[in-house]
């Protein structure tokens, strides 16, 4: 068995010996060989305004001041480190806002065909655009305002392995501790008497952790994957617990699923393509609230082109189909009042409403004055709910690192649906003024 | 030995000459064809500055590093862009297969999106980071894509050219290719483009590319690179200058760095 490792390191070490930089990783890494690390970040000044909900009102929804430092750190050809911290000061939702945020903070190792990440960091699985069925690991801020995208994702702790055998590329990822998406549980319109609480985290055992590997195709003419993922879903359901005579406390619950997923991109002359599929399979017998979601196919298929004048577009449509979906019936008596109530806002928030969905998504980014200006507009359009999002953006480069940008995120729905609840509250036109250095 | 000497001279002097008839009789697409391979290097790693200058004379910089290797019986080049500088795009990487008879592959990694992306290759009319120069100026074209003709001779800084005008063959190569016809001057003596004229699609006078530079990058093999290019815009008033700061030539260089693997470690 001793043997076997020995061999096994050996083999290992022509790869971990190769220290000598090119041009190129000199270049990308950094010129100055005797500075390791790099300093990079960004300062923004951001600010959201939009309606005041039920009333006819505007008001400023955030304004908030940021600095971002990054940090990256290297070691010749056999790993680095990079962390971001973020500051961020102002009012947001109300309140006024004074936070340290650790973004990420991670190690990476080369060694020979292995690549290792250790640390908290972010995870973003799968080859649409936008809507992605097989990106469970990273957890969301679903109401964060910032007008870059990324910004909704959260870090969490985890350690991500790829065994690199080209074209093929196997990642396996740990998730030891489980972080909850934030979702807009207050918006959700619920009873004036209700009180929200904290979610109850699964403990930190092995049992607990989440599992994920994903096998990587990557050919000249077609890329694809197909992935497994088991553990906590990120994103929870709501729950809720009787506290004293008619109180009630509301908190969202974690509950386990299994995913498996697949996705590709390639082009087809002028035109890309470009789908992702996952089976989601939640664990029905945790019995860890009355609402578990439904067994689901969730699917993208969608088309980029891109045209002379600098503009691409990418069309998508997204499906879902619900197994062994129910439709909820009202109540016959009172007493079953508060169970069809968070039936309904669950589906809501798991986009389980209807047995079979359909959606469209469109991207259009046009870059005007050599790219000095770029407009973007994301539109999503939920034809089953009738829920719709639109997000047109604006950016314009005044100078090298030193961008305006002008846009607005506006969500609309029937009441009974996700968008018609949040539209007001989190709907907003925004401005940014940023520099990066 | 000193008829041996004589015959080796005349020899040489021969070969040479049937060298020049030869090169004399060459037709418009050969020299076009010569011309790519004359900077067609096995392999090269460089490092280059974009500035952009607009008609106020308000300057853009951006710095690149590019790595590129010949596969496939050096019919597909292999390159990998990155962006060094402004910070804003720091990291942003440009993969790209390029084949001689069909449409390139290419992925972007966008440190901000957090993933590789394939994106269309098609469209070579496009600026490439916002300046005068297009992708179709970066690459070279396909060459059944174009007829040629050698319209005569000119001096162009002191070297003889030939000057060769390149017509798209259809309307959709000329969409795809930005132009409507583009005149080469290609130096008679190594091969190397050293100015070029481009029409727009309505056939008036667009862009001119002037060759400041030229490197002998491999020196055994005869191939070289412009180091120094400047591209006017004629009709806006822009001009771009892309400098290459350091060039190495490396036919050894890494595959590991055409992988998208590598794309993503920034």
């Amino acid at each position: 068995m001793r043997l076997r490792w020995l061999s096994f390191i050996i083999i290992l070490l022509p790869w971990t010996t190769l220290s000598a930089q090119s041009l190129f990783e000199e270049a990308t890494a950094n010129k100055d060989k005797e500075k390791l690390y790099e300093l990079n970040g960004y300062i923004r000044g951001t600010l959201f305004a939009g309606n005041v909900p039920n009333i006819s009102e505007t008001e400023i929804k955030s304004g908030y001041g940021e600095a971002s430092l990054k940090l990256k750190v290297r070691k010749m050809n056999f790993g680095d480190g990079f962390a971001e911290i973020r500051y961020r000061t102002g009012c947001e939702f109300g309140e006024s806002i004074s936070e340290l945020d650790l973004r990420e903070a991670y190690v990476n190792a080369y060694i020979g065909p292995f690549d290792f990440r250790i640390g908290h960091q972010i995870v973003a699985w799968g080859r649409a655009d936008g809507t992605n069925p097989t990106d469970n690991i990273t957890p969301k801020n679903m109401i964060a305002r910032s007008p870059n995208e990324d910004d909704r994702r959260n870090a969490n702790f985890l350690i991500r392995s790829y065994f690199n055998l080209h074209p093929l590329r196997l990642e396996a990822i740990w998730v030891p501790f489980f972080k909850s998406s934030v979702i807009p549980t207050n918006l959700l319109d619920f009873p004036s008497d209700v009180t929200f609480i904290e979610m109850d985290y699964p403990e930190a055992r092995l049992e607990n952790s989440a599992f994920a590997v994903r096998l990587n195709l990557e050919l000249p003419s077609f890329d694809g994957s197909l992935s497994y993922f088991k553990g906590y879903n990120p994103f929870p359901i709501i729950d809720f617990s009787i506290s004293g005579e008619n109180g009630m406390n509301v908190s969202p619950v974690a509950y386990r699923m299994q995913v498996l997923g697949a996705d590709f991109s390639t082009t087809a002359g002028p035109l890309g393509l470009r789908g992702e599929i996952a089976y989601r399979k939640p664990y029905q017998n945790d019995m860890i609230s009355d609402y578990i979601p439904n067994r689901e196919l969730h699917y993208v298929i969608g088309l980029d082109k891109a045209f002379s004048m600098d503009f691409n577009i990418i069309l998508q449509y997204v499906g879902k189909y619900v197994f062994d979906y129910v439709d909820l019936e009202m109540p016959s008596s009172p007493g079953n009042w508060v169970l069809y109530m968070f039936d309904l806002k669950n589906r809501m928030v798991a986009s389980q409403q209807y047995e079979i969905s359909h959606s469209l998504s469109m991207r259009a980014e046009w870059r005007l004055f050599h790219e000095a200006l770029k407009f973007e507009v994301l539109g999503m359009v939920n034809i089953t709910s009738e829920e719709s999002l639109l997000r047109p953006k604006l950016t314009y480069d005044i100078a090298d690192a030193l961008n305006f940008t002008l846009g607005a995120e506006l969500y609309s729905g029937p009441d009974d649906t996700l968008f018609g609840t949040i539209d007001s509250h989190l709907g907003a036109v925004f401005t940014e003024l940023k520099i990066s250095f | 030995m000193i008829k041996v000497k004589t015959l080796a001279v005349v020899l040489t002097g021969l070969l040479a000459f049937s060298a020049l008839d030869a090169q004399e009789n060459l037709s418009a697409k050969q020299i076009v064809e010569r011309s790519f391979k004359a900077t067609k290097l096995a392999g090269s790693e460089a490092i280059s500055t974009l500035t952009i200058i607009d008609k106020k004379g308000r300057e853009r910089v951006r710095k690149i590093a590019v790595v590129t290797k010949l596969y496939d019986n050096e019919t597909t080049e292999k390159r990998l862009i990155r962006f060094l500088s402004p910070p804003d795009v720091k990291g942003t990487g440009l993969l790209s297969f390029d084949y001689e008879k069909k449409d390139d592959d290419m992925w972007l990694f966008m440190p901000a999106l957090r993933k590789t992306r394939r994106i269309i290759s098609s469209e070579k009319a496009k600026n490439f980071m916002g300046s005068e120069f297009s992708y179709a100026d970066m690459t070279p074209p396909v060459l059944d894509d174009f007829t040629y003709e050698i319209l005569g001779e000119q001096e162009v800084e002191d070297t003889l050219c030939w000057e060769i005008e390149l017509i798209p063959v259809d309307d959709d190569i000329a969409d795809e290719n930005g132009f409507s016809r583009r005149i080469a001057y290609i130096a008679k003596k190594d091969f190397v483009i050293r100015k070029a004229v481009y029409y727009d699609l309505d056939g008036e006078l667009q862009k001119e590319l002037e060759i400041k530079e030229i490197k002998e990058v491999d020196t055994i093999n005869h191939k070289y690179r412009p180091v120094h290019m400047i591209m006017v815009n004629k009709q806006n008033g822009r001009k771009s200058i892309l400098k290459v700061d350091e060039i190495q030539f490396s036919p050894n260089v890494k595959d590991e760095y055409f992988t998208t693997r590598y794309l993503e470690r920034y």
